[in-house]
């Protein structure tokens, strides 16, 4: 998958779902740089500290590939001006679903780091935080692009902004999709990543009102998510067959939608 | 927490009286109307966890609600990603949250042994069973291990009271062993019980175990006669059946093993100050408690409010004495899996 791909995937899910908050909105443990209010003035800038980012990301793989192996200090060096670059603060205020996902991405690098682990799965971590802060960049940019920003007040998380069911399975959606373009770029890991994330993260959140509505559906999506999909995936399967496996099990998830919503999903009983 | 002998005395009293032992008698003290509770004010920032069909946000979005004076920061995501995000940002800076709402323990345990969270303060603990009082979080609901099983095919008389008896039996089982819950029931076993008998275990019921993609689909196993039993959460059947009332499935319990291990949500404190802790007493309110009962089926843990309907012989219920921080310690478990070939 492109990086360029992931990262409108991700905006349209950040945008259209009202997810990013309002520029300019302070955080309870301190305040973003004045940069930060007029965040599209500066998306050279978060750009340029996305390349830093991404060359001190290929230096650790270099390294790490020529000693066979390295040391936790390269990534700690990378956490520190990760922390320091304008583009931490735009994209922890402006495109707050993408900003976790970074420092995820960031973790799974130095755990692989620290536990050794072969040269090719360091790279393929790397690979994959590289993903994210494109992402992230790509959130800043679609933002910018709007001519009108409707603020939330608060943060909230990717497009699953509203809580609703209808939201969350749009993102499984697109999670599928953005699988599928992994596969196809030859990156399995970040494939099956994604549909783990998909189920676990999202599936598993709204399958509870769906099992009273149709139990066998969610058996079928469960065996697609956990054992369908990924053994094509496993199996290094034509891409036509995966693409056919996640539209079988889009179409499962819209019947899941609307089925949700006949069900008045969103009608439970007041909290207080 | 308080040791075992007395916990198991409890119990025993309270079921001599048909009340729910773990719930309704040993020391919790009655949830609070939300309306006795003090107005939150303030600044505050919770970690929520992702889970249960948007109905933990749905509570914070009422919270938010009842009281305008609060300034609430939420951010989402799974619970195990943030606890990383946490970790990593604690490491660099401070962690940025006041209060982390989990959806399961092991997250809210891998954030406590990085030393980040404050103690529970002495009055987030009075309306939950003394078995569930720990210092590193607060639980908030709790959900419970079970053996689902079709009456019409296999009597309860013929289930083993203790969950290491299983592999005894000539049931026939149906799991997910790629299910977190799965695992944590795993952990438990093996913490409880030790590695040399759940690799026992495992490898004695391997040859009679049907793995599925997922609890549920166990779970309809046993409804359809596939398997004698499902090892599965509790709140599968309750929908299943919710929705298909015909559906011939039952719950039951083994007794004081990892079989009905009880796994909570909880809120864990990051920050000082009261703001934290009363946002907290508003997730054992009353109405919050019988909120996620009614609607995510989840076991209710503040004293005096009803468990989930279809919920049977809550006075037969015997959760283990496990301190579930601790279930966070998985990668032995995982390896024990796939020793014996269930992963």
């Amino acid at each position: 998958m492109t990086e360029t791909g992931r990262g409108s995937t991700a905006l349209v899910t950040a945008v259209l779902l009202g997810a990013a908050l309002a520029p300019g909105v302070g955080l309870a443990h301190g305040e973003a740089g004045e940069h930060v209010e007029a965040f599209e003035e500066h998306l050279d800038d978060y750009e340029s500290d996305v390349q830093a980012l991404g060359e001190r990301l290929d230096a650790i793989v270099e390294r790490y590939h020529a000693d066979g192996g390295g040391t936790t200090e390269q990534v700690d060096e990378f956490m520190a001006a990760w922390k320091e670059v304008k583009y931490h603060n735009a994209v922890e205020e402006v495109a707050t679903p993408l900003y976790s996902p970074i420092w995820r991405a960031i973790t799974d690098l130095r755990q692989a780091v620290e536990s050794g682990e072969p040269a090719k799965v360091v790279e393929q971590r790397a690979s994959a935080l590289r993903a994210t802060l494109y992402e992230g960049l790509g959130g800043l940019r679609l933002r910018a692009s709007l001519d009108e920003v409707e603020p939330t007040g608060h943060d909230e998380g990717a497009a699953e902004a509203d809580g609703s069911a209808e939201a969350t399975l749009q993102r499984i959606r697109e999670q599928l999709d953005e699988a599928v373009a992994a596969y196809g770029s030859g990156d399995t890991e970040q494939a099956r990543s994604l549909i783990e994330a998909a189920y676990f993260e999202r599936f598993e959140g709204v399958e509870g009102g769906l099992i009273e509505e149709d139990p066998e559906l969610v058996t079928r999506l469960e065996e697609a998510f956990n054992a369908e999909l990924p053994g094509l995936i496993i199996e290094d399967a034509p891409r036509e067959e995966v693409e056919a496996k996640v539209a079988s099990m889009k179409e499962a998830l819209e019947r899941s939608e609307a089925l949700l919503d006949d069900a008045g999903e969103a009608s439970s009983e007041a909290v207080f | 927490m308080m040791d075992r002998r007395t916990f198991l005395k409890g119990l025993s009293a309270l079921g001599a009286l048909g009340v729910s032992p773990a719930w309704a008698a040993s020391g919790a003290a009655e949830a609070v109307p939300a309306d006795q509770l003090p107005e939150l004010s303030g600044d505050l920032t919770v970690y929520l966890g992702r889970g249960e069909g948007g109905l933990y946000k749905q509570v914070v979005e009422a919270i938010r609600e009842r009281n305008p004076s609060l300034s609430l920061e939420v951010r989402r995501g799974s619970s195990s990603g943030l606890a990383n995000t946490l970790v990593a940002e604690s490491e660099h800076g401070g962690a940025r949250a006041d209060a982390f709402w989990s959806i399961d323990a092991s997250s809210l345990g891998h954030v406590a042994s990085e030393g980040l969270t404050r103690p529970v303060p002495a009055a987030l603990h009075e309306p939950l069973p003394e078995a569930f009082r720990f210092e590193a979080f607060a639980p908030v609901s709790g959900r419970v291990r079970s053996m689902a099983y079709n009456p019409e095919r296999v009597r309860e008389a013929d289930l083993p009271e203790r969950i290491m008896d299983l592999p005894d039996t000539d049931l026939t089982v149906g799991w997910a062993p790629s299910y977190g819950a799965f695992q944590s029931f795993l952990t438990a076993m093996r913490l409880l019980e030790g590695e040399a008998a759940t690799r026992a275990w495992l490898r004695g019921i391997q040859g009679r175990a049907r793995s599925y993609a997922g609890e549920l689909g166990a779970v309809m196993a046993a409804a359809q006669g596939e398997v004698d039993l499902a090892l599965a959460n509790h709140y599968y059947t309750l929908r299943l059946k919710e929705g298909q009332p015909e559906t011939s499935l039952e719950l039951a319990f083994t007794r004081g093993d990892a079989g009905a291990l009880v796994n909570t949500s909880g809120i864990a404190l990051l920050s000082q100050g009261a703001t934290p802790v009363d946002f907290a007493r508003y997730l054992h309110s009353g109405e919050v408690q019988r909120f996620l009962a009614e609607e995510a089926y989840e076991i209710p843990l503040a004293g005096g409010v009803e468990p989930p309907a279809g919920v049977p012989a809550l006075a037969r219920l015997e959760p283990p004495e496990l301190d579930l921080t601790r279930l966070g310690d998985l990668q032995p478990t995982l390896a024990l899996m796939r020793e014996a070939g269930v992963l």
